[in-house]
């Protein structure tokens, strides 16, 4: 037989009664905080539980730089659309001007018109972006197109505005919008302006009566180093009112390269940067959402389960309690 | 005729005082019922010899023999090791459930994991945006709290570290104490028991401090046939031996020679010695593994804290939970020091030559060595001016963790560019695209031999904490329910219960009235004979 004793029955009584407090206590925990690891020993998939915050906290910074990018290129793309208005418009009054009806006086200030445009674009190439200058590659400090001064032609001094040859002007800048996927942020504004602010100069000065001398691209691609030369010769009247009206039709197809050839294709490509990040952006959601459900699987208490476990825990613990209370009674004192 | 009547007297009387007795000692039972440590007593009885009166040979009563203490040595020995072994974990238990919660998975907690990436969040933003000074700011307020994370971390385990030293030196005293009244308690049942009988209070007592000492150490226990019990450690060491104890210590500078224990704050951690040479101070035998290697607190306690091999050289060579979990941090933190440094550097310039930095701060300069992480103090370089492992080793320190500081204060001088000797400019973002890159690179930790990413190497010493503190709270589960068990064999022969000792006192009650009514009887019988006359 054996033998029970008093103190065995307390001991055993108070072992059962705190291992089901501490069972009671731990479910009214996760109830409370719907976690049910809070710290690594809670469970055996610790390491991956933090893995799995890391892949979060990275998402974050994702989607803010995608949040940023997207702005920026938006704007950049506003910029584009005011540009090609610009020209459009530019080539109205060009039209207007290439008829031989008017006056040299009336194209004269039909050039004035023009070369505001001119100054507008040029306005627009040097704009920022939260205070940097967007178009100026790395140089994010200076404006990117700046009225410069050379020698012409006829070996005296004149302005014009051109990109400014500056360290890391032809920075491309990359964004790194998830793990795997970069995006362009940035085009360099020569390769988008230059040509432009060219044809316009150039139909502005054709107009206000000096000659231009439209060269050729060597190999398809503009070449910058020979630009107009507004401040050339002045045409003889009348005998070169002819030459002015093709050199005014020159400028005009200028003006239409520019807008096919520079414009409208880097349009085309921020709208498609444009849709790079929406799907970086779909893909990152993507990737939040189920890496948030298996870590809500890993880590969180499942609140039905904890609130029916804690049901089930105090439950334990008042017949623990009243086991006790009923068992520690019974005294053979009230028998004898 | 009446000389049967005397006999009756006589063996009445017997009856009565053995009857008395045993209830005397029903009463002790019963008013010790809840003495820790009381092991129930019972009274033996024998008959008394019967001799020849004229040819009959009838019984003469009772005789009060000794009091047997209901004991059971293996009983007892199975809860004394199974304290030992609860204890060792237990303490463990305590320790690792604070280091666990310095690696907290709660979303928001400030840990390792959080900072770093958050460090490298502003990294990334400051590359979209290289010149601006807020965003520059930001990196250095990241990196500044990643450091701290960093240095917080570390430091908390290092303090751990210490406070388990400290406790050693608090339970050994104990220990002391507990070994020299075993002692004399030995020295009090010896003279005791030579002189006939038990010495139960005495065997209570003794019973009481052997289970304490259990919960400090393990050792082995001996009886000798005079009732004095020997204590020795598992290697022979004696603790007890008859009535002299043996005080062991702890020393610091121990005479033998032997690399310090793996210290992570730097402050010296204790050996546990025995003096032979009595105060002179040059005699020491080393008991700390043959204690760590055993059961109770203590050798817990020096499993977190960690010991030493004599062929370590370093604090991280040593074992123990602290010292693995702390190494863990020094490599992240010495990952930090040299790939992010010499990364933030810049490739070199003109390659092959001298390392000449080509990475270029806000202000074109070039950053320092050491320039976006340093510790208190700063790293003296090896002279090639690129940061690596040797700088490291060259500056004689035991971590670099609980200094770590982010170097830069100015946010102009945080290098973003790259000189590739077309010129500088603002805007350039190479250098921070080459440090980005490293929260993707995998690297070797130059302490433990890891290999991962940042992330991977913080999300291993996390997996790492939670799989030791899993395992202990399981074991420390059973070792309790190993216990209980234990006591409840024990128990179950050696408490008083009360049931029973009620129904004795029923039963000896009976037998005292029996013994009362023979007196009776048998002065009835007298009384008839003196009446004859």
């Amino acid at each position: 037989m054996v033998r029970i004793t008093e103190n065995q029955i307390a001991k055993s009584l108070f072992a059962q009664v705190q291992k089901n407090r501490q069972e009671v206590a731990k479910n009214q925990l996760q109830v409370a905080t719907g976690v049910k690891v809070l710290d690594p020993g809670d469970s055996n998939f610790s390491g991956t539980i933090s893995q799995l915050g890391g892949v979060l906290e990275r998402n974050d910074g994702y989607e803010r730089r995608i949040n940023a990018l997207e702005g920026s290129l938006q704007y950049q793309e506003d910029i584009l659309s005011s540009v090609t208005e610009q020209l459009v418009r530019a080539k109205e009054v060009a039209a207007q001007g290439a008829n031989e009806v008017l006056s040299i006086n009336e194209r004269f200030s039909l050039g004035e018109e023009i070369l505001q445009i001119r100054d507008q674009l040029v306005a627009l190439a040097n704009s920022t972006y939260q205070n940097q200058y967007i178009f100026g590659g790395a140089a994010t400090s200076t404006p990117p197109f700046t009225d410069q001064t050379y020698t012409n032609g006829t070996g005296s001094t004149a302005q014009r505005f051109e990109y400014t040859t500056v360290a890391g002007g032809q920075f491309i800048q990359n964004v790194k919008v998830s793990d795997t996927l970069t995006v362009q942020a940035n085009t360099p504004g020569d390769q988008i302006f230059q040509r432009a602010i060219a044809a316009v100069e150039r139909l502005g000065r054709a107009l206000q009566g000096f000659q231009t001398d439209p060269v050729a691209e060597t190999g398809g691609l503009p070449d910058y180093t020979i630009l107009p030369d507004g401040n050339g010769v002045a045409y003889t009247f009348p005998a070169d009112f002819g030459l002015q009206t093709s050199d005014i039709h020159n400028a005009m197809d200028l003006l239409d390269q520019a807008r096919e050839r520079d414009i409208l294709p880097e349009r085309v490509d921020i709208g498609s940067r444009l849709r790079r990040l929406e799907t970086a952006e779909e893909l990152r959601e993507l990737t939040d959402y189920s890496t948030r459900e298996v870590l809500s699987t890993l880590r969180d208490a499942d609140p039905v389960a904890a609130a029916s476990n804690l049901q089930l825990s105090s439950t334990a613990l008042e017949a623990s309690l009243t086991v006790s209370a009923q068992v520690l009674r019974l005294s053979i004192l009230d028998f004898i | 005729m009446a000389r049967y009547i005397d006999r009756i007297l006589s063996v009445s009387k017997s009856g009565l005082s053995a009857q008395q007795a045993i209830i005397a000692n029903t009463s002790n039972n019963i008013a010790n019922v809840n003495t820790p440590g009381y092991v129930r007593r019972r009274v033996e009885l024998a008959t008394r010899p019967t001799h020849d009166s004229g040819g009959v040979l009838l019984g003469n009563g009772v005789d009060v023999g000794s009091i047997t203490r209901i004991a059971n040595d293996f009983l007892d020995k199975a809860v004394n090791s199974a304290v030992s072994e609860f204890e060792a974990i237990k303490v463990q238990d305590d320790f690792l459930k604070r280091i666990e919660s310095l690696f907290s998975l709660e979303s928001n907690a400030l840990t390792i994991g959080t900072s770093m990436n958050e460090f490298f969040h502003a990294i990334n933003d400051l590359s979209a945006n290289p010149a601006s000074i807020e965003l520059r700011a930001n990196v250095i307020a990241r990196g500044e709290e990643l450091a701290e994370s960093i240095r917080n971390t570390f430091s908390g385990i290092a303090a751990l570290q210490k406070e388990a030293d400290q406790q050693i030196v608090t339970e050994l005293n104990t220990v002391n104490a507990i070994t020299r009244d075993i002692a004399n308690l030995n020295l009090a049942i010896a003279e005791k028991e030579t002189l006939g009988g038990v010495a139960a209070d005495e065997r209570d007592q003794r019973y009481q401090l052997l289970r304490k000492l259990s919960e400090k150490l393990e050792y082995q226990m001996l009886e000798t046939p005079d009732g004095m019990v020997n204590i020795t450690l598992s290697n022979g060491f004696s603790l007890v031996n008859g009535t002299r104890s043996t005080s062991i210590q702890t020393e610091k500078l121990p005479s033998f020679a032997a690399p310090p224990p793996p210290s992570l704050s730097g402050d010296t951690l204790n050996y546990i010695v025995y003096d032979f040479s009595g105060g002179a101070g040059t005699g020491h035998i080393n008991l700390t593994d043959i204690i760590a290697s055993g059961g109770g607190s203590i050798s817990g306690l020096l499993q977190i804290r960690g010991t030493n091999d004599p062929a370590n050289t370093s604090a991280f060579q040593g074992t123990g939970t602290l010292v693995e979990v702390a190494g863990r941090v020094e490599d992240f933190t010495r990952s930090l020091l040299i790939t992010m440094n010499t990364l933030n550097l810049g490739p070199d310039v003109p390659a092959g030559g001298p390392f000449n930095a080509s990475a270029r701060d806000l202000n074109n300069a070039a950053p320092p060595v050491f320039g976006l992480f340093d510790i208190t103090g700063g790293i003296a370089d090896g002279g090639n001016g690129l940061p690596d492992t040797a700088d490291l080793i060259a500056n004689g320190r035991d971590n670099f963790s609980s200094v770590l500081q982010f170097a830069v204060t100015d946010p102009r001088a945080i290098a973003a560019a790259q000189d590739d000797g077309t010129g500088f400019f603002q805007g350039d973002n190479r250098n921070l695209v080459a440090l980005r890159a490293q929260q993707e690179t995998a690297l070797t930790g130059s302490v433990t031999g890891n290999t991962g990413t940042f992330q991977e190497l913080y999300d291993q010493t996390v997996g790492e904490v939670g799989n030791k503190r899993n395992s202990t709270r399981v074991r420390a589960d059973v070792a309790e329910n190993n216990l209980l068990s234990a006591e409840e064999s024990r128990d179950s022969l050696s408490s008083v219960s009360l049931e029973e000792e009620f129904s004795d006192l029923v039963k000896f009650q009976k037998a005292f009235e029996a013994a009362a009514r023979l007196i009776k009887v048998a002065d009835e019988m007298l009384q008839q004979v003196v009446n004859l006359i």
